[in-house]
């Protein structure tokens, strides 16, 4: 789960792409609370409503989409159900990013977990309102997809159709000036070479996120963000773009597919005596700038053939890494002080790239680090008040 | 070692952010801590451990403790040599070490609001900010320029300034500056006059540059250059320039070389000392530059895009074309000018519309009115009262005026003084408002939005309430009641569609049912006679300032934000009224009020009948309930013998019995006598029976019977008596 924060104009604009909920999550206390974690850091709207602008899911597997039906509202905001006191409510969604493959059928490849099946109802009903009114409708109701679907399925749609090398500037309907999203995937299916099987992996959506500091325009930092893209994925993309690798280019790096070796292999790890790194994939995925952090959102990985994630593949992040003054990290491993659960891990977007925030956001400081200035006690959150005299 | 320091340096060595403590030694009246501070440096610098501008992972920081620590805070330094080409730095003397700006409050303010790790955790915060390039935060502004020694102060309205920069990009403009030397150190002390006097060559002339004989003021030219529009310098630098070589390099980083170098040369020529001394007058010293940066986010401080960097430059012994390289450069402090843009900002509501006002009476409630609202910037003034300023003013007046100030001084003349030190347009009329009136546009401006009257005066109400027909502007009635306990704000509808005659006739009705007001008006406090100096005396009560600033300010705050469209506005008028409790409390009440009907005077009834707006819905109400049958009741309300004019302001419900057919409607007297005693006795009299009222099931004329009954009524009352007849959706007089 990867919550960005883009600060512009006079707000924030809060981006969530996939999520991963586990119930036992909010009491393990050797798993990262997340649901605790981004209720921490979401606003509330002036109905008291937690929200985020908008919901990115990559694709629908289940370890990309899990807790959406519990934690997230469905259906028109006039619906909205208010927690019981001491509860929190469900986080409004106001605009979903989503593959065209809401669109298509049950099959062997495409088979639905229940949190992607509500998230497609969610989909379609936001789709179908559309259709109907033939403009973009309220918060909560708008969606965007990323990419042309197969068979003129989005023809009738296609003013709210991200399509393939747009950048997007816009997040719910406004204009963020210091963002600029390039659209790599979900590639169509037609540019595989065996096209007729539907794969979630590949198909994920790639995004690359150029994002500048509060003010600013030209942007400072890139995170690739890319869902499960498969080995194939990454040796069209490269093929697309060995020319133009400023569009693949980062400074955070979300490892495709939780580390799996299949993001750069078509052998397996497993069962191969010597598993061969697709050369392209690994181009495609080493466009790192000076200091890019690869980040594994995985379990801790082992020195052995677990694949996702994969020891091999880490390797091969550590190397692209270290190539470009950068380093690999792994979520499971960012754990603070005494704690046994990992913890978020937090960079702010600066005009000089990606910097590790090592504080933690506090509840009573949150006023404070919304409109957190360079002078940072300028607007101090908490401590005695302090009167005029 | 102080307990306190100790603890104080425990918390510095084991906060996260210090590697180690280097050392700890005694200084003059401190205590000296040297540390190595850990920065969070951007990924991309990690391996190479310092940024491109020369900030390192680990940084050394100097604490230096005052021994009066906690009273007095610590604070930090940087090395010697760390990048000073940074915002948020604070002024120091080169080679010193670097004091970094780490919070807006003082450090005094934040150690004590949140302790001591509230400053280490902004020194943290400043340094990974400085490495970050984010020192510059487009929420907190563009920090200014910093000056690490100024040499003169120069006033100005910088509002306007930048408004015409924004109005239109000119390279260059030219201002009329005024200096003088404070030593002889060419310390100056300036301003520069707005608005600009123009931007070609012509606009400044030779004879503009001169010195005033009776006061050594200086008059010469002020030259504001402007960057381009599109231009935006995201550049910070420190202050360096001190002579015209290097104000050229800044002019010439800032694209503004020609066009400054091609203004000096011509300013040389109509205002240097040789060519003042050719004219056979004494030599201005000096001229001045602004140069106008717009930067990529609006400058703290200000809500606008355009720094502005001053710098006076003076002549020294040059010749008419040529300004030497040396010629010496000083950078001065720039101060804004009170003005009311500022006090707009300051306020925190900035409106390009001026409400004009027309101010009568300037006494305790009219002078601190006047002096709050004009402190908002958004308001300007005609000031009117006859009075002159007394000794015992001073208790309770908005100005303090002592000695010759107070002998023979006018009201207005204080008031529009005090007015004017914050450059709000204003001005005064003294004298009597009617008798210098022969017809009020005599007095009240055409332009004037709203006329306030605070004098408190009865005969000035009957003047603005029978007397202008016209009025250009919306009246409001502002007074006090009961030793400051109530006060009242009367907001006449438009085209006096409610007057205030109507509305003061309403609030002596409120006295019937609400004890407050009651006790206000005509309780143990109202009005007695006070005797103050010798032979002279004047009706007023014995109330402090702060009773009457309270209550004032209150109604001044009601008034403003009626007036900029805070509260709810229409065209009814409103009445509202505040009421200070035994505990200093205020509670406000809120009287909408809706046309008056006037029934006016003819031939066979000498009187006005006014009728309230809720009166007469209210008499509507009770007869629509039942059309079958006649309805009625008893009509109360003020008499105004000198205007004759009857106010209609309450309804008694009619006594039970009486009795109501088709035809005709009965009134049962029973009880009505002993009602009235009490309405008299709560209202000093002031509101009476004033007749009664009845409807008809059918729209016909009153009937015979109903002028027989009129009649018998009138006989038995010296007051003029109505009866008001309620036929075919209206109100017509019997």
């Amino acid at each position: 789960m990867t919550l960005i924060k883009i600060a512009s104009n006079d707000r924030f604009h809060y981006v969530l792409v996939d999520i991963h909920i586990r119930e036992g999550s909010t009491s393990d206390e050797d798993k990262c609370n997340v649901i605790n974690e981004l209720y921490e850091i979401l606003e509330t709207d002036s109905d008291g409503r937690p929200y985020i602008d908008v919901m990115v899911l990559t694709h629908p597997d289940e370890d990309h989409i899990r807790g959406f039906e519990s934690y997230f509202h469905q259906g028109a905001l006039a619906g909205y159900v208010k927690p019981k006191d001491g509860d929190r409510g469900k986080i409004v969604i106001r605009e979903i990013w989503s593959s065209p493959l809401i669109f298509r059928r049950k099959s062997k490849g495409h088979s639905l977990c229940n949190d992607a099946l509500v998230f497609n109802t969610e989909a379609k009903r936001r789709v179908k309102l559309y259709r109907e009114a033939g403009a973009i409708g309220s918060e909560g109701d708008r969606i965007r997809l990323i990419g042309k679907d197969i068979d003129g399925k989005t023809d009738d749609i296609m003013p709210i159709v991200y399509e393939i090398d747009d950048t997007i500037r816009t997040l719910n309907e406004v204009y963020v000036n210091e963002l600029q999203a390039v659209v790599l995937g979900p590639l169509a299916d037609d540019e595989f070479e065996d096209s007729d099987e539907i794969d979630k992996n590949r198909s994920s959506i790639i995004l690359q996120w150029g994002i500048a500091s509060h003010g600013y325009e030209e942007p400072s930092n890139y995170v690739l963000l890319a869902g499960d893209a498969s080995v194939e994925a990454w040796e069209i993309i490269w093929e697309k773009y060995k020319n133009k690798k400023s569009k693949l280019q980062y400074d955070l790096l979300l490892a495709p597919h939780h580390c799996s070796w299949h993001t750069l292999s078509h052998d397996s790890y497993k069962n191969s005596d010597n598993p061969q790194v697709s050369d392209d994939a690994r181009s495609a995925l080493s466009q790192a700038r000076t200091g890019a952090v690869i980040i594994a959102s995985s379990n801790p990985i082992k020195n052995d053939k677990n694949d996702p994630p994969n020891y091999g593949a880490k390797l091969e992040y550590v190397d692209i890494a270290e190539e470009h003054q950068g380093q690999f990290c792994c979520l499971a491993d960012n754990i603070e002080g005494k704690s046994k659960a990992p913890s978020v891990l937090t960079y702010k977007l600066t005009n000089e790239g990606p910097q590790l925030d090592k504080k933690v956001t506090k509840p009573s400081d949150s006023g404070a680090l919304k409109r957190s200035a360079a002078t940072s006690a300028l607007f101090s959150g908490s401590g005695e008040a302090i009167g005029h005299g | 070692m102080p307990a306190n320091l100790k603890d104080a340096i425990e918390t510095l060595a084991h906060f996260p952010s210090v590697v180690q403590v280097e050392a700890i030694r005694s200084g003059p009246g401190n205590l000296i801590v040297d540390v190595l501070w850990a920065v969070t440096l951007p990924t991309k610098f990690h391996k190479i451990g310092v940024t491109t501008v020369g900030i390192k992972s680990v940084e050394p920081v100097q604490w230096v403790f005052p021994l009066s620590y906690p009273l007095d805070a610590p604070r930090p330094t940087l090395r010697q040599g760390f990048p000073t080409s940074l915002p948020h730095i604070n002024p120091f003397k080169n080679g010193d070490r670097v004091p970094p700006c780490i919070a807006e409050l003082s450090l005094e303010d934040l150690l004590h609001s949140a302790g001591l790790e509230a400053i280490l955790r902004a020194m943290g915060d400043w340094l990974d900010h400085a490495a970050s390039g984010e020192l510059h935060c487009p929420v907190q502004g563009w920090e200014a320029v910093r000056r690490d020694s100024v040499s003169g102060i120069i006033s100005t309205d910088t509002y306007a300034i930048r408004s015409e920069l924004d109005f239109k990009n000119t390279p260059a403009r030219f201002f009329e500056y005024r200096y003088f030397y404070w030593d002889e150190n060419h310390y100056g002390l300036g301003l520069v006059a707005t608005p600009s006097l123009g931007s070609s060559n012509s606009d400044f002339k030779s004879k503009q540059a001169f010195i005033l004989k009776s006061s050594a003021q200086r008059y010469g030219p002020a030259l504001v250059l402007q960057t381009p529009k599109d231009q935006v310098s995201r550049d910070y630098w420190p202050e360096t320039v001190s002579d015209y070589k290097e104000l050229k390099e800044l002019a010439k980083r800032l694209h503004l070389l020609d066009a400054l170098e091609a203004r000096v040369k011509y300013l040389l020529s109509v205002s240097s000392p040789e060519v003042c001394r050719r004219k056979d007058k004494r030599p201005i010293e000096e001229f001045l530059v602004i140069f106008a940066v717009r930067r990529p986010f609006k400058v703290i401080g200000t809500d606008s895009y355009w720094e502005l960097l001053p710098y006076r430059v003076l002549y020294g012994d040059t010749t008419t074309s040529h300004l030497p390289n040396d010629a010496m450069v000083y950078a001065p402090f720039l101060l804004e000018r009170t003005t009311p843009a500022l006090l707009q900002d300051v306020a925190g509501k900035v409106s390009d519309k001026i409400t004009h006002l027309t101010l009568i009476g300037c006494g305790s409630v009219g002078s601190k009115l006047s002096l709050h609202l004009a402190k908002t910037g958004r308001y300007n003034f005609r000031l009117m009262d006859e009075d002159y300023f007394s000794s015992h003013n001073n208790a309770r007046h908005g100005v303090i005026a002592d000695g010759f100030s107070c002998i023979g001084a006018r009201k207005t003349s204080l008031v529009e003084s005090e007015i004017r030190k914050l450059n709000v347009d204003v001005e005064s009329i003294s004298g009597d408002v009617i008798k210098s009136s022969n017809n009020t546009n005599h007095l009240i401006s055409k332009n004037t939005d709203y006329i306030i009257d605070t004098t408190a005066s009865l005969r000035v109400r009957h003047w603005l309430s029978h007397k202008c027909e016209y009025l250009p502007g919306r009246l409001i009635h502002v007074l006090l009641y009961g030793n400051a306990a109530m006060g009242v704000m009367a907001i006449e509808g438009t085209e006096r569609s409610v007057r205030i005659d109507d509305q003061t006739a309403y609030l002596n009705t409120l006295c019937v049912e609400n004890d407050s007001i009651q006790k206000a008006m005509y309780g143990a406090n109202a009005l007695s006679r006070q005797v103050f100096s010798g032979g002279c005396s004047s009706v007023t009560a014995r109330m402090n300032d702060m009773e009457i600033s309270l209550i004032t300010t209150g109604l001044t705050s009601r008034l403003d934000r009626y007036v900029s469209r805070q509260e709810d506005v229409n065209d009814d008028g409103v009445l509202t009224i505040g009421l200070v409790d035994d505990d200093i409390g205020l509670s406000w009440r809120h009287f909408s009020m809706s046309k008056t009907i006037v029934i006016p005077k003819d031939k066979a009834f000498d009187w006005n009948i006014r009728i309230l707006g809720q009166i007469s819905q209210g008499i509507a109400t009770l007869a629509n309930a039942d059309t079958s049958r006649e309805q009625g009741g008893v009509l109360a309300g003020q008499v105004c013998h000198l205007s004759k004019t009857i106010y209609i302001t309450h309804l008694v419900p009619a006594p039970l019995g009486s009795v109501g057919t088709s035809t005709r409607f009965s009134l049962n007297v029973t009880g009505l006598k002993e009602a009235f005693q009490d309405i008299h006795s709560r209202t000093n009299g002031q509101i009476t029976f004033l007749g009664t009222w009845h409807s008809h099931t059918t729209p016909t004329p009153p009937s015979p019977l109903d002028r027989r009954t009129l009649g018998e009524l009138t006989e038995n009352y010296d007051f003029p008596i109505v009866m008001l007849a309620y036929i075919g959706g209206r109100l017509v007089r019997v």
